[in-house]
């Protein structure tokens, strides 16, 4: 039986969520969190009820991508989310201050995560993003367990055949574990010169994986300095006209794969 | 209120194990509660009867133990408990990260998430972060006696 009331709370929080969308991938640097916070912010633009989870529990910044302001209260139905854009936002990062370090410990990442999704007040929703951190450990686990019946994973890497290995190991767990794949970004793959795509690597690890494995590479995206700009600026990823241009694409077959 | 989530998180573990035993009765429910999560247990305890109300559990009776927190240091060996490790983390929280509920009372985030103590607990004698929660943290369902 589940010992656990927060296992049974995370039961319930699940039944009102149509889909999951994980967001991972084998290491870090990859520029997972900010993809995983432009799915998000372009579901909720089209009008889906979108929340999005930030797991990674060591290293958190979704807070400095989307910069919202956490209300600290809690209700009958758990902690009240951030919400900022159209998005219903939690984080570690709210409870801690700011150059806090989070070095939490084995058997608690896994209780934590789940207690961070089963704890927030996050209503009826038609996506859950959820930014895994990098890697396979504890946490990764314990969020695959959790949001697997509801979830698919999008990975992300970047061109870098050294990456390949790594991503592999991603993909095989999740096959282990049964997690569908809704599929791969190459992130960081070219850059903008004189209007034209300057690629900057000769080779694309993503494609070999699509190809090795059948999963489905769902776009490729600039090294875009304008992202961090609009950050920088108060602004979300989707404010650079080049990445949230490529990223269009991106999100409709998300949509079209999960619907 | 945290208390009542975590008074239905339990009463539908416990409907779903009497459902999945072909129970009849549940007769008692033993409830560990980890001293970190610092829960009412009156509160909890009225709201799990409440909640048991025409239930199979609803003459059950509910046992609620506080399991004292021990803190253990994996640097220097230092050992604690949880009176000394709350007087630090109630210094390393600011005023803007307590949770106010409904009836306005401010609880530490660790009512919500006790796994956010190692993000909160240092060894009191040698400062270091690598700290071991030994005993106290979370809350379990310790045992269920049922008539079949």
């Amino acid at each position: 039986m589940r010992t656990s009331p927060s296992l049974e709370l995370a039961e319930k929080k699940l039944r009102d969520i149509a889909n999951i969308i994980l967001v991972g991938s084998g290491k870090g640097g990859v520029g997972k969190t900010v993809i995983s916070s432009a799915i998000a912010l372009s579901l909720a633009r089209m009008k889906f009820k979108t929340g999005i989870l930030d797991a990674d529990l060591h290293g958190p910044s979704l807070h400095k991508i989307l910069d919202c302001r956490f209300p600290a209260k809690s209700g009958a139905r758990g902690i009240i989310p951030c919400t900022v854009h159209g998005l219903k936002f939690m984080s570690i990062a709210f409870f801690v201050d700011e150059y806090t370090p989070l070095p939490i410990k084995g058997d608690a990442k896994a209780s934590l995560v789940r207690d961070l999704f089963a704890q927030t007040d996050w209503g009826e929703l038609d996506y859950l993003v959820v930014d895994l951190p990098p890697g396979t450990g504890d946490e990764v686990l314990s969020a695959l367990t959790l949001f697997s019946s509801k979830g698919g994973t999008v990975i992300v890497s970047t061109p870098s055949l050294l990456a390949i290995s790594v991503v592999e190991r991603l993909i095989n767990l999740l096959e282990r574990e049964g997690v569908s794949i809704i599929g791969l970004i190459e992130n960081m793959a070219y850059i903008y010169h004189n209007s034209e795509k300057l690629y900057l690597f000769k080779s694309s690890a993503a494609e070999i994986l699509s190809k090795k494995y059948g999963i489905d590479l769902l776009g490729t995206l600039p090294l875009d300095p304008g992202v961090e700009e609009a950050i920088i600026k108060g602004g979300t990823p989707l404010n650079s006209k080049l990445f949230a241009e490529e990223f269009q694409s991106i999100v409709y077959k998300i949509v079209e794969k999960t619907s | 209120m945290h208390e009542w989530s975590l008074a239905e998180g339990i009463y539908q573990a416990i409907l779903e194990f009497a459902k999945n035993h072909d129970v009849k009765k549940v007769l008692e429910v033993e409830i560990k509660v980890g001293e970190l999560m610092q829960l009412d247990l009156d509160l909890m305890k009225e709201a799990i009867l409440m909640l048991a109300q025409g239930s199979v559990m609803e003459e059950a009776e509910i046992k609620l133990t506080v399991e004292k927190a021990a803190f253990s240091c994996e640097k220097c060996g230092h050992e604690w408990n949880f009176e000394v490790a709350k007087k630090e983390i109630e210094q390393r929280v600011s005023k803007d990260k307590l949770i106010k509920d409904d009836s306005g009372s401010l609880d530490l985030p660790l009512h919500y998430i006790p796994g956010l103590v190692y993000a909160l607990a240092t060894c009191p004698k040698c400062g270091s972060s690598n700290i071991l929660v030994v005993r106290g943290r979370d809350i379990k369902i310790q045992k269920i006696t049922v008539e079949k």
